[in-house]
């Protein structure tokens, strides 16, 4: 996928490598898109944004990284980029009334669960996101990748333009504040 | 102690929960719908090109262009006309002479 010869094929604008490409990654960008804005319909639109910025600054990949983290690195921050808008809508959420421009499902997207998840973990497993959607944007994106996609410290560490020492922290830090969010949860549910 | 252990036991459960998650998988019809929005897009800067190249729309631009020249233009010079008008009154009303020999145009040996 990454050799040269499919790049200067993307390059020139061939339908086909651009097929291609689409289908090849579109599962893992929209796994981790998913795993990110914890919304099907979000993470279909920007599966579909994913490769409408690939294919329109194809010009501009020099070939330094592999396309996997060329496009995950998209994937990331059009992610982030759609949860930061919510959290700003959210936060001047009392606005929109006055202006009469609010519109449906733009806050909270609710419980989310998985279509991935094993039947006997899916209680679990939504608690589980509902923590991850409380950590520190750099903690989410490295533990989702982890999760989501299998990444390695060293393919976490491209994504994120960091060193693998830095994605090794940033893992550790995830997984005490996830205990701690956990740990509290369950003590004040102690019946469930 | 028990009730530590159980809580423990519960937050285990709940980070090992994603073990063995299946990759979701992607509409199968995005690429028709990537391709379409790309085209879309292409139509609508092709709209804008075909707007602007229609003879009537090109000329009119043309014409408010040169409008707004000659206007630029007329107004520029009516207003250094009048400061020409204003200084020639000025240097009479207090009988202005060239002050050197130079400002009267006379040549020296």
């Amino acid at each position: 996928m990454t050799d040269p010869s499919f790049i200067e094929r993307l390059r020139k604008g061939e339908e086909t490598a651009f097929y291609q490409l689409v289908e090849d990654w579109k599962d893992r960008i929209y796994n981790t898109a998913l795993g990110l804005v914890q919304q099907a319909q979000d993470a279909e639109d920007i599966t579909q944004e994913v490769f409408i910025i690939a294919w329109k600054s194809i010009h501009r990949f020099r070939g330094e990284s592999s396309i996997q983290t060329w496009l995950f690195k998209i994937a990331v921050h059009q992610s982030l980029d759609l949860i930061r808008k919510k959290q700003r809508k959210k936060r001047f959420g009392w606005i929109t009334p006055i202006f009469g421009t609010a519109e449906n499902g733009a806050t909270d997207p609710g419980d989310f669960v998985h279509p991935g998840v094993q039947l006997e973990k899916k209680q679990e497993a939504q608690l589980l996101f509902k923590a991850i959607k409380k950590l520190p944007e750099q903690q989410q994106v490295a533990y989702s990748l982890q999760k989501m996609e299998g990444l390695t410290l060293k393919e976490i560490a491209a994504v994120l333009e960091t060193t693998e020492g830095a994605v090794e922290a940033l893992l550790h830090r995830a997984k005490s504040n996830l205990q701690k969010t956990l740990t509290n949860y369950y003590q004040t549910h102690k019946h469930e | 102690m028990n009730k530590k252990k159980n809580i423990q036991e519960q937050v285990a459960a709940t980070l090992s929960s994603l073990d063995g998650l299946e990759r979701a998988s992607a509409n199968p019809h995005l690429y028709t719908r990537i391709r379409a929005k790309l085209d879309q897009e292409l139509s609508s800067w092709s709209w804008i090109a075909a707007f602007l190249s229609r003879p009537v729309v090109a000329i009119g631009l043309v014409a408010v262009i040169i409008i707004l020249n000659i206007l630029t233009i007329t107004s520029n010079k009516k207003g250094t006309e009048e400061l020409n008008d204003q200084l020639v009154t000025l240097a009479q009303d207090y009988s202005f002479q060239p002050s050197n020999i130079l400002e009267n145009g006379i040549n020296q040996p």
